[in-house]
């Protein structure tokens, strides 16, 4: 059945996929969202560059 | 003899000559004057006059050939002053990392190498009512708890680029929550925690991991994800801080009431769950590249516990544009972290968002299979559940977008044994962009009920908070 149900989400998205577009990433519920924060300005980070 | 001078009556023939001669004058003068009006636009020149005119009219022929000189030399000066400009912006952002800027704390030598450092707080109001009163107790209550749909903390996050698609990284992902909103109990009069107070927070391991990742596969070690966290969880619905298929982050601990009033011994999550595969553990991982939005991945903790998922996120420009979010996984847990023992289980979500229209739909479902429920070595048994919500995700005010949803959530036999669990809910969501900030409120009603059990009150939860990424 595993086999079955990954091998069907493969096939779905290997054909959509052949349609054009682009990846986007996109975070869990649970997870900070990527983006601009109220201090961190644009990229939601503090950066110490070594 | 007097001579009588009658007027008109004696004209002499020199009288009319006269009167002829001005008649012939005043038509003379007529017809100049109709002359001159017609002959009005013409000038006469001299030859002076004409040569002055002409010797002026050269001088302007010059004068614009030379002005019309200015301005192509203006126009190749402009071009060079544009090429300059790009030279300039090229050198720009070939530095500009290297430019201190207010946001990055320091800065040295070896490009690439970075340390950051985010965060979050989710604070927000929830009540609860339970239903029958007993006694004094209404059965409802107000709670300011942590959302732990997405729990307030920081993190820490290292990344050190090698080339050619190589990377070293590692971070360290800690939750710190006050009164965590799946923790808080219809009992609890103050705060979370022994004693309550300031001495209730909670600081505990999200992500303790580190990876190495190459252009054929990406490699972790330590705490966090499994492959199959997040499968049930697709969601692009913008409600997810508030609404998502994990329905026990709120309320989780909430007892349901008896008819009576009294307080059974039932809660939120004996009936409500969303079977998220194995979720985070101290394992090692492996992930594939990322194919067309497509990843497939594996892992193995501590217990031999192992999954295999696959997620997936596209968009395509159809349509006014369509994402997809979607991802399935297997799972084996041998024991560990099982109140059952030994489970096996499936997790399939998927949500899609119409960009244009903002209209949203998303659906998630799980499957679990239980052994040894009881002494029964052949009591085996299965629970599921599933999951729905439609919601609208676009811009209604210029301050950010909002989001709406309505959602409903089915299980039976969760835990495996025989019981049944329905929500009905709605949630709303408005992103402040200036400000990184969302504004949130939701309310659920959840029915619980158990196969030749107690009748349990239905459980009425409401929240309302806010979301402030650092």
């Amino acid at each position: 059945m595993l086999v079955r149900i990954l091998s069907v989400l493969a096939l779905i998205f290997g054909l959509a996929a052949c349609a054009g577009g682009e990846e986007f990433e996109s975070a869990g519920p649970d997870e900070m969202k990527s983006g601009p924060g109220l201090f961190s300005g644009e990229d939601g980070e503090f950066t110490l560059k070594l | 003899m007097t001579k009588r001078f009658v007027k008109g009556a004696h004209r002499s023939r020199s009288d009319r000559t006269w009167r002829v001669r001005l008649l012939a004058g005043g038509v003379a003068f007529g017809a100049l004057a109709a002359a001159s009006s017609a002959w009005a636009g013409s000038v006469v020149l001299s030859e002076e006059q004409f040569n002055a005119i002409m010797e002026r009219n050269r001088a302007l022929e010059g004068r614009v050939e030379q002005l019309e000189g200015q301005v192509q030399d203006n126009g190749q000066n402009l071009q060079i002053i544009q090429g300059q400009q790009q030279r300039v912006n090229e050198q720009i952002d070939a530095v500009k990392d290297e430019i201190p800027d207010e946001r990055k704390l320091t800065h040295s030598g070896k490009s690439g190498v970075k340390l950051t450092l985010s965060g979050q707080v989710n604070r927000a109001v929830m009540f609860t009512d339970v239903g029958e009163e007993d006694g004094n107790d209404e059965g409802r209550n107000v709670f300011v708890v942590d959302n732990d749909n997405s729990s307030s903390r920081f993190k820490l996050k290292g990344v050190a680029p090698l080339g050619d698609g190589h990377e070293f990284g590692a971070q360290i992902e800690m939750e710190v929550q006050s009164n965590p909103s799946n923790e808080v109990e219809s009992t609890d009069d103050g705060d979370v925690g022994p004693g309550g107070g300031s001495g209730d927070v909670t600081f505990e391991e999200r992500k303790i991991e580190a990876w190495y990742k190459n252009p054929w596969f990406t490699f972790w070690i330590g705490q966090g994800s499994m492959a199959s966290d997040g499968t049930a969880e697709s969601d692009l619905s913008g409600t997810a801080i508030v609404g998502s298929s994990d329905i026990d982050d709120i309320g989780s601990d909430i007892n349901f009431r008896l008819p009576t009033g009294a307080q059974s011994a039932f809660d939120v999550d004996e009936f409500f769950n969303n079977f998220d595969g194995l979720g985070r553990r101290d394992r090692v991982r492996l992930d594939s590249p990322k194919w067309h939005g497509t990843q497939v991945s594996t892992s193995y903790a501590n217990g031999g516990d192992y999954d295999i998922a696959v997620h997936h996120s596209y968009k395509w420009p159809v349509l006014g544009g369509l994402k997809v979010k979607a991802g399935g996984s297997y799972y084996w847990n041998g024991g560990t972290g099982s109140p059952t023992g030994h489970f096996e289980g499936i997790a399939v979500s998927a949500s899609a968002l119409h960009e244009e229209s903002g209209l949203n739909f998303t659906a998630s479902y799980g499957e679990r299979w239980f052994e040894n429920v009881s002494a029964d070595p052949n009591d085996d048994r299965d629970g599921y559940y599933i999951y729905l919500k439609g919601g609208l995700f676009r811009q209604f005010f210029d301050i950010g977008k909002t989001a709406v949803a309505l959602e409903y959530y089915h299980s039976q036999d969760l835990t495996g044994v025989d019981r049944e669990g329905h929500m009905y809910g709605g949630a709303i969501v408005q992103y402040i962009d200036e400000t990184a900030t969302e504004i949130y409120g939701g309310v659920r009603l959840l029915e619980a009920e158990i196969d030749g059990g107690p009748e349990l009150e239905d459980m009425l939860i409401g929240i309302v908070g806010i979301r402030q990424k650092f």
